[in-house]
């Protein structure tokens, strides 16, 4: 599962302390409003209908225990009792106060989790099936690829200012629980006859306003390819999504009347984007980088913990 | 018995430091129940309670002030707008949270016109 690297560790807590110093000067008028909004989006805290809400990432949905027990405490120290559970594997508390945010994500720094990425135009939390890793029909657990995937697009600089929200899901089994048909970018492990792993690669599908089903531009993708041929999407997207129109914005030309069909989609993304096809491609994963996250232990260790939350009783 | 109504525009906002919805009321504070508000029936007195909640924008007492059209019928503020009756009572889906569970809703329904 996602552990913190030292670079993580203290990026996380750099970034808790200038939410913090940015926080304090929103509350102390120093900042506007509008001078204010971008900073707090970025740390995933939104002003929504009734009062702030924080989004903090589960990446592909997998807690340990002293995560989950430090999620719950959260919503008794600063919220009201409970929280809500997304249909993308993040968390939302959705009463929590300004001056009190700079310390749940200290709080959250602690076991390892942030709410970075989890609201604006970027790449958000990759999610993948909910029995990812015990259910009896996948081919192979989806976790270590959705591992690979979140190294990849945290931070990466190229894919800070999208189109648009942008979402990745993984799935290592045939039944979709994972919905990878209504994401941006949709990931369905195949075995080809020799037991080689290679993934189906689904685009432009998305819920929302105007849900569309993601169409394939790859039947059988090469592991060792599957972040360069991400990173010929993203440059895609980057390039053809609108910015003028966010309910647009999801619609780049793979989806529009005439291209439609996965052909043009797939030339587009095979060759003048893609250079995964080239077998010396710096863009390659060697499996020296795969293996570690494929042979780390995927379910987090369970623990006894005492019983803080009156939840519980 | 006569119902008496009062038509014209309430001024909303969230309060900064927690994220409360929050109503002008007549004494210039911040009422967390809509049934608090100050109804502004010209189109004057509506400019001046929107520069009122200017000025408490300005001193970082709340956020994203504006007005919206409301009613008084018998003492209570109905909103016309199903955004702002929701943002008076709380969430739809859960009616047993948020202003409507603490007794600081609105006296409608969400789905209630005006």
């Amino acid at each position: 599962m996602y552990r913190y690297d030292e670079f993580d560790r203290q990026f996380v807590t750099q970034r808790v302390a200038q939410f913090r110093d940015q926080a304090n000067r929103r509350l102390a008028g120093e900042l506007t409003e509008d001078e204010f909004r971008p900073l707090r989006l970025m740390n995933g805290l939104y002003l929504q209908l009734h009062a702030y809400m924080l989004r903090i990432a589960v990446p592909y949905g997998t807690l340990s225990s002293r995560q989950l027990n430090t999620l719950a405490l959260i919503a008794e120290k600063w919220d009201r009792g409970y929280g809500h559970f997304t249909t993308r594997q993040n968390i939302q508390f959705n009463w929590i106060k300004l001056e009190d945010t700079a310390d749940i994500l200290d709080t959250l720094a602690g076991v390892e989790m942030h709410a970075i990425q989890t609201s604006g135009n970027c790449i958000r939390n990759v999610t993948t099936d909910q029995w990812a890793g015990a259910a009896a029909d996948e081919l192979a657990d989806p976790r270590p690829v959705g591992e690979l995937v979140r190294q990849w697009s945290s931070l990466h600089p190229d894919f800070a200012y999208l189109p648009r929200k942008f979402k990745i899901a993984v799935t290592g089994s045939p039944n979709d629980r994972a919905a990878v048909k209504v994401h941006d970018i949709g990931l369905r492990l195949h075995l080809n006859d020799k037991g080689k792993r290679g993934w189906e690669v689904l685009v432009g599908g998305g819920l929302g306003r105007t849900p569309v089903i993601g169409v394939t531009v790859r039947d059988f993708l090469p592991e060792q390819e599957l972040i360069a041929y991400l990173e010929a999407i993203m440059r895609v997207y980057n390039l053809y999504g609108r910015r003028d129109n966010k309910y647009k914005a999801p619609t780049p030309k793979w989806r529009s009347a005439n291209c439609s069909a996965s052909p043009h989609t797939s030339h587009r993304l095979n060759s003048r984007n893609c250079r995964a096809g080239r077998p010396r491609s710096r863009k390659r994963v060697p499996r020296t980088r795969i293996s570690p996250i494929g042979s780390a232990p995927m379910s987090p260790p369970t623990a006894s913990m005492a019983m803080r939350s009156s939840a519980y009783r | 018995m006569t119902t008496t109504t009062e038509k014209g525009k309430i001024l909303t906002a969230n309060r900064l430091r927690d994220g409360e919805v929050v109503f002008l009321t007549h004494s210039g504070q911040w009422s967390e129940n809509i049934d608090g508000a100050v109804l502004a029936t010209e189109p004057q007195a509506q400019a001046a309670l929107e520069a009122r909640g200017k000025e408490d924008e300005h001193v970082n007492l709340v956020t994203g002030v504006y007005l919206f059209e409301a009613e008084r019928r018998d003492g209570h503020v109905f909103a016309s707008h199903i955004k702002e009756r929701i943002r008076s009572l709380g969430p739809t889906v859960r009616t047993d949270l948020g202003k409507q569970a603490e007794g600081k809703g609105g006296h409608f329904d969400a789905l209630q016109g005006v």
